[in-house]
């Protein structure tokens, strides 16, 4: 079978029109497309030279960063422990309210169970402090968690 | 364009790098473009899915053109990536709606539905140089509606203007499978042409 066999088997006008499809041009935006992808690979395919490391090191140190990053770092702990001592005082306003039938002076909500106070207190260090133990953080602590301090007991 | 200028060019891209393999890349982009973004819209049937498969197939090629080793024409090698480019992409896109002039001209029934079809697909595509005549859009609908194999040969072979053995290179099959595909093909196209209202005298 030939070419011109194989052609004839289309009508003439078909084929005629078929071949007058083929002047589309491409749009610029093909080779912005292609050339940012081709841009893209290069980046990806780049490596880290080995000495950026010791280059990165040296300036840090020289620049002071790492101790900074280090006194920075030497802080948490005493956040830590300050957001402790808070959870320790609120549980102790909590427990001396718990404990208000007596009238210790502290109301926050509505009584707990004494198994449940000695549940908590099994788990938990803490120490109560009285109203006039307590310092002016604490007591603006206390006022912002809306806490009624009873000085009656003072 | 010759084979001479197409291997000169490929073999600079095999033996640079940098600034050198974007400027040689660059020569072979503006030869080809035009080609593998026809192939791709004829395929694909619309704009926005023929800049995709485009981009696509020159973006492999730049990835590729180290490992070419010329067993096959280097145009053979382009087209064939561009026709699967263009194939993957609509074979994705097969579950979603068609839009612009497939629809539209499937369902038309008159000079009107025909002329909105044009209208939205100038709207729509304002950057391409549209097909002109009612029969090449009938030609690209059926294009667009049919076997994505008969339709990519349809391309190669009278849009593209390949002989049969670029053809075998570009789908990697026999000239017996070339032309026993082809003639499939022109099966489908004549029947796509006649139930959408293509004028029956210029078809026998």
């Amino acid at each position: 079978m030939t070419d011109s066999q194989q052609s004839s088997e289309l009508p003439p006008q078909v084929i005629a029109e078929l071949r007058s499809m083929g002047d589309l041009q491409a749009p610029p935006e093909l080779w912005q497309g292609v050339r940012t992808r081709l841009i893209i690979d290069k980046l990806e395919t780049q490596q880290a030279p080995s000495e950026l490391w010791d280059v990165v090191h040296a300036q840090l140190t020289e620049e002071g960063v790492t101790a900074r990053t280090t006194k920075m770092f030497s802080l948490r702990p005493m956040y830590a422990a300050a957001a402790a001592l808070l959870i320790v005082l609120g549980v102790a306003f909590q427990s001396d309210w718990a404990s208000s039938d007596a009238g210790s002076g502290l109301q926050l909500a509505p009584a707990i169970s004494a198994e449940a106070r000695a549940e908590f207190l099994s788990r938990v260090s803490f120490r109560e402090v009285q109203p006039h133990e307590m310092s002016g953080i604490s007591r603006a602590l206390a006022a912002s968690l809306s806490v009624t301090i009873n000085e009656e007991n003072r | 364009m010759t084979s001479d200028t197409d291997a000169a060019l490929v073999q600079r891209c095999q033996s640079s790098e940098g600034a050198d393999f974007d400027e040689a890349y660059r020569q072979l982009f503006a030869l080809y473009q035009d080609r593998v973004y026809n192939t791709c819209f004829r395929v694909t049937g619309n704009a926005n899915d023929a800049l995709d498969a485009a981009q696509e197939t020159m973006v492999i090629i730049a990835r590729r053109i180290g490992a070419f080793a010329f067993r096959s024409k280097f145009s053979s090698w382009v087209y064939r990536i561009a026709v699967n480019s263009a194939i993957d992409i609509r074979r994705k896109r097969m579950d979603a709606p068609r839009s612009g002039i497939t629809t539209i001209v499937g369902a038309a029934d008159g000079d009107q539905m025909m002329q909105q079809a044009a209208d939205e697909t100038v709207d729509a595509e304002p950057h391409q140089q549209l097909v002109a005549s009612e029969n090449q859009q009938l030609i690209q609908s059926a294009l667009s509606d049919m076997n994505l194999t008969f339709a990519a040969i349809l391309v190669l072979r009278y849009i593209e203007d390949l002989s049969y053995e670029e053809i075998s290179e570009v789908q990697g099959c026999s000239l017996g499978t070339v032309k026993s595909r082809l003639n499939r093909a022109h099966q489908s196209l004549r029947e796509l042409l006649e139930s959408r209202g293509y004028d029956s005298t210029l078809l026998t």
